[in-house]
């Protein structure tokens, strides 16, 4: 099982983390294999849009992470 | 994967697009401005903040960003775009005006940013380099025009023959030939985007009713809607006794864990005094066009309608569908569209009447409040109009979180069809619902035949069916809303649109009547 914290900070709420959610939440794959957790702030972008967003997995922090980075990453930890 | 052919403005939606990224920093780094009380000088400094590699990253040169960027600043603090190659600097025209706590929006709200523009051409059927140059080459012989030609083995579409029938698109056996759209003018409902002269796109303000669209469709963020962000902050600053009304679609705009206690805490801290739910004023409308719906009924035994009575109940709730029907069907909009203002102006009149010196200010996903707030009776009533997300910029500027407050009790300021106003299709059967809790026993089972449609193009043909009575039986509630899926879908959203229905679902249970009627006092 994949831990995904997402950070639902506002920061990175609005700088892509909206999208994000919706791939972890829409994709049956990701659902299946990974436990996802909305969390409060991680405090890791420090406010600004050019480290967010925040995700942490299995309790490694990514910061500025796309959605075409995470479903390929995803896709890895799965296949492993 | 199954792919579903998508409309043009909900190609980009939900995605976090560079052209987001840019209009989101430009409103917080604005809104920041203010907060922090730099001087207007200041302002040449935020296009450098913004646009801060020496290379360029989005367009051909940094200059040319960073120019752009500088007319999204101008938008941001409410002024006027300069007429296309005639910059300035910012900070020495209006900019001492516009930090204050008046109303400085002036018309139109919705911009084109003329050096922003590609000059996208216009909607064209074009031959692709899939074009195999096939001997049978269909697309030539289908051609009502005589078009299509093959030169160099290729096939060529003339384009001043060209009428886009788009038969030879039809026909291609490798679907060779493409339909070109230009996305803004495509996502306009009204059709009111043409070329000006040097091919850049033009807004006919006659026409144009501020519904944003265009906004979310540009793939190159060319067309922007001015702000009023710095007022408002300015407003809360100066001690003005702000309050907020927060249309119902705010649910799960701010996140998953940001609840409406935790919003309206959030939103005391900034300044407001008081938060309301525009769900309220949404009841409030409800209650009235569901009378107006019960006399219809009442009517219905008669067998002559003249023509200047009511024959159905069209929602008064989405501006840019009511100035679409009031300038395309004035008749019928006339004698059925409702009286009711929209639920931002009744919210806003249960603030006023409380506090005559309240300073409203409407959030909401909706671009064409802004413009509504140009109706004479409703300037008195609701003073400023923002989007969620530049909402998100006043709190990113105020270093404000809303999940970082307590929980506390949640809104508890409207009934449960109130809420479900946002979601297309909700405003109807909420009059639906309240006008069969008002009519007599026995007649409570009565079928009230009702159509609803989303976005301003399907608004159009709705109402042309309408006039020509293709309806059968005769629709008695009649909505419109000018964005997909309600105002859910709204250009000042933020959340996707699945999620935020659902929420906007959930919120609406916890509420503690069903009707309006429950609570509101019976006049």
């Amino acid at each position: 099982m994949i831990k995904i914290e997402l950070c639902c900070g506002l920061n990175c709420l609005a700088h892509g983390g909206q999208e994000l959610l919706d791939i972890l939440e829409n994709d049956e794959k990701y659902k299946k294999k990974c436990e996802i957790e909305c969390v409060n702030c991680l405090d890791e972008c420090g406010n600004t849009a050019e480290k967010s967003p925040v995700i942490k997995i299995n309790n490694k922090i990514y910061r500025r992470i796309t959605s075409d980075f995470l479903m390929d990453l995803l896709d890895r930890l799965i296949s492993e | 994967m199954e792919k579903k052919d998508l409309n043009i403005f909900e190609k980009m939606r939900g995605i976090y697009t560079p052209v987001t990224e840019i209009r989101r920093k430009v409103l917080a780094a604005v809104a920041r401005m203010v907060v922090e009380d730099q001087p207007p000088r200041y302002i040449e400094y935020i296009p450098y903040q913004i646009i801060d590699k020496n290379i360029p990253t989005y367009r051909e040169s940094v200059f040319k960003e960073r120019a752009i960027v500088r007319e999204r600043i101008r938008l941001a603090f409410g002024m006027e775009l300069k007429e296309f190659g005639a910059h300035g600097p910012i900070h020495d025209d209006d900019v001492i005006n516009t930090i204050t706590d008046l109303k400085v929006l002036k018309r139109p709200i919705v911009n084109v940013i003329k050096a922003g523009c590609e000059r996208c051409p216009e909607d064209s059927y074009i031959v692709t380099n899939l074009c195999q140059g096939c001997i049978a080459h269909p697309c030539t012989s289908v051609c009502p025009k005589n078009a299509v030609s093959i030169q160099k083995g290729k096939s060529l579409i003339d384009q001043l023959k060209c009428i886009r029938c788009g038969r030879c698109a039809q026909v291609c056996p490798y679907n060779a030939i493409a339909y070109r759209e230009r996305p803004c003018a495509t996502a306009c409902g009204v059709k009111a985007i043409s070329s000006d002269e040097y091919g850049f796109a033009d807004i006919n303000y006659n026409l144009c009713v501020s519904c944003g669209m265009c906004i979310v469709s540009c793939p190159f963020g060319a067309i922007g809607e001015k702000s009023e962000i710095v007022q408002i902050i300015s407003a809360i600053k100066n001690g003005k006794r702000v309050y907020a009304e927060i249309a119902p679609a705010f649910v799960n705009q701010f996140g998953p864990l940001a609840s409406s206690a935790k919003i309206r805490s959030a939103l005391k801290e900034i300044g407001f005094l008081d938060i309301k739910e525009v769900a309220l004023g949404a009841d409030k409308v409800i209650l009235k066009e569901a009378k107006e719906l019960v006399a219809i009924l009442e009517n219905d035994n008669k067998k002559n309608i003249s023509k200047d009575e009511k024959q159905f109940i069209g929602t008064s709730c989405c501006t840019s569908w009511k100035m679409c029907a009031d300038r395309h069907f004035p008749e019928l909009a006339k004698n059925n569209i409702s009286e009711s203002f929209a639920p931002m102006v009744e919210t806003a009149r249960v603030i006023k009447e409380k506090d005559p010196d309240a300073i409203v200010v409407f959030i909401g996903p909706c671009i064409a409040k802004k413009e509504e707030c140009f109706i004479p009776e409703v300037t008195a009533l609701v003073d400023f109009v923002m989007t969620f997300e530049e909402l998100v910029a006043v709190f990113q500027a105020f270093e404000i979180d809303p999940i970082e407050f307590e929980e506390e009790e949640p809104m508890q300021d409207a009934s449960c069809i109130g809420r479900n106003f946002p979601v297309a299709g909700g405003v109807a059967q909420a009059i639906i619902k309240q006008t069969r809790a008002l009519l007599p026993e026995n007649k409570k089972d009565r079928e009230i035949p009702h159509i609803n449609a989303d976005t301003l193009a399907k608004c159009l043909t709705m109402l042309k069916k309408l006039k020509s009575g293709k309806f059968n039986p005769k629709p008695l509630v009649v909505e419109g809303m000018a964005c997909p899926f309600g105002c859910i879908g709204g250009p000042g959203s933020i959340s996707s649109l699945n999620r935020a229905k659902n929420a906007v679902k959930k919120f609406a249970e916890k509420a503690k009547n069903a009707l309006p009627s429950d609570y509101l006092k019976k006049k």
